[in-house]
């Protein structure tokens, strides 16, 4: 009987030789890596904030505009109340002329120096005699 | 029970009319009173009229800035010394020594002022003080310029023609004397209650401006109505002269009546607050709570409210409408 071919013992340690050279490079390898994502990341974070203060600046701006939307439908309603009552002054307007055109006619048939008034008197005294004194006084030296 | 006896007298002194009524008292009685009035009033003229060459104020005008003490009647130093101490009270507006600018201005009919020793008076003397030194012990005056009684006279003879009247008549009776527009009054009157008493418009005309009711007191009215003549420059001018500037008072008024328990306080306030002028008169006056009516240039009346309370009746003014 043959004797069992026993495997060369530098087989294996040639293999865990290897292994293990291939686990620090990954290692390494894995390091080099994460510095460099660091170094990426600081270097984005500028551009990243001043994105996010663009997107908040926007959300404002949108506030605004829906609120300038917002007064001018109120401002617009007004004007339509206004633009009503305009309507309705005008119509009053319309109707008073009427009124006063027909008053004039009437007037044109009244007779003219009919009825002459008293003319007011401008200069008004009230007379109201003194009571009676003992004396009087006057200019001291009054011969 | 029988009427009130009535009685009035009427005669000329100082240079106006004097009158007296008294009420309630005997003929015999008003009759005099009357006499004493007129005695007492005589008595004051020969003592402060200017107008007279032989009275002490004449004797001791001409002594004026010669720097001598002269020993006066009593009631001459009186006047001079009621004239200081208007002098102080009136801040200066009521000044006896204004007699030389008077004369100045060509107010003759006093006895002509001597000149000063050095012939060279100043008319218008603004100096400091009143001018009047006093020795109270010796009755003594002193003046550096001649003084005029002037009003200031007739309402101290008013003051003791009054009080001589007064003693001669019974407890109860009324007495009014009047002397040329200067009045004083004190018990009842004929239709009993308070005296009337009418304020003369000063432009003329038979109505008062005013009626007032004055128990008892006095009454004096500085006006430029009398005593007005042409002055040496053409100008009109009257007798009521601000001692600030030596012209006659151009304050915007016609005539101030001032009512005060004594007629030479009531003389020296009219003149006084004449001369204080239409924009100072009423502070003035309500300030002192003096009852005080004065007539503006252009004819209206104000008053106190003092001389408010005492008015019962007012002339109606006339009401004029533009068209």
């Amino acid at each position: 009987m043959a004797a069992a071919k026993k495997a060369p013992l530098h087989v294996p340690i040639a293999l865990g030789v290897t292994a293990g050279l291939y686990a620090i490079s990954l290692a390494g390898v894995a390091g080099l890596q994460h510095q460099a994502d660091t170094a990426l990341a600081a270097t984005r974070q500028p551009l990243a904030d001043a994105v996010s203060g663009l997107a908040r600046e926007r959300a404002s701006l949108e506030a605004n505009l829906q609120a300038t939307v917002a007064a001018l439908n109120a401002a617009s309603a007004a004007y339509g109340t206004t633009l009503n009552g305009s309507a309705a002054l005008d119509a009053s307007v319309v109707a008073l002329a009427a009124q006063v055109q027909a008053a004039t006619g009437a007037a044109a048939h009244v007779p003219t120096g009919a009825a002459r008034l008293p003319s007011a008197p401008r200069v008004v005294t009230v007379v109201v005699t003194a009571p009676s004194t003992q004396a009087t006084t006057g200019a001291s030296g009054k011969p | 029970m029988g009427a009130v006896t009535v009685t009035h007298h009427a005669t000329r002194a100082m240079g106006s009319a004097l009158r007296a009524t008294v009420v309630g008292a005997q003929r015999r009685s008003a009759d005099r009173a009357w006499e004493r009035v007129v005695a007492d009033v005589e008595r004051s003229e020969a003592t402060l009229s200017r107008f007279r060459a032989g009275s002490a104020l004449s004797r001791l005008n001409a002594t004026a800035g010669d720097g001598s003490w002269r020993v006066v009647d009593q009631r001459l130093y009186v006047m001079a010394a009621t004239a200081a101490r208007a002098w102080c009270l009136t801040g200066g507006r009521f000044d006896g020594r204004v007699l030389a600018r008077l004369e100045a201005l060509g107010e003759h009919g006093g006895v002509r002022l001597p000149a000063l020793a050095n012939g060279n008076r100043d008319p218008h003397p603004r100096r400091h003080g009143s001018g009047i030194d006093r020795d109270p012990w010796l009755r003594a005056l002193r003046i550096t310029d001649p003084i005029d009684s002037g009003g200031l006279g007739k309402g101290l003879a008013l003051r003791w023609a009054a009080g001589a009247a007064r003693s001669g008549l019974p407890a109860g009776a009324g007495l009014l004397v009047e002397a040329g527009g200067d009045i004083v009054v004190s018990g009842p009157q004929p239709d009993s209650g308070a005296w009337r008493i009418g304020i003369e418009d000063p432009s003329g005309g038979d109505q008062p401006m005013a009626v007032m009711e004055l128990a008892i007191g006095a009454i004096a009215t500085s006006s430029t109505a009398v005593r007005r003549w042409i002055g040496p420059d053409g100008e009109a001018v009257h007798h009521l002269i601000d001692p600030r500037t030596g012209q006659p008072g151009d304050g915007g008024l016609q005539a101030v009546t001032v009512v005060h328990p004594d007629p030479a306080w009531a003389e020296v306030w009219s003149k006084a607050l004449f001369l204080a002028g239409a924009q100072s008169i009423g502070p003035e006056a309500r300030s002192r709570g003096l009852a005080a009516w004065w007539i503006r240039d252009d004819g209206t009346l104000e008053m106190t409210p003092a001389a408010r309370a005492a008015t019962i009746w007012e002339r109606p003014r006339t009401l004029r409408f533009s068209a």
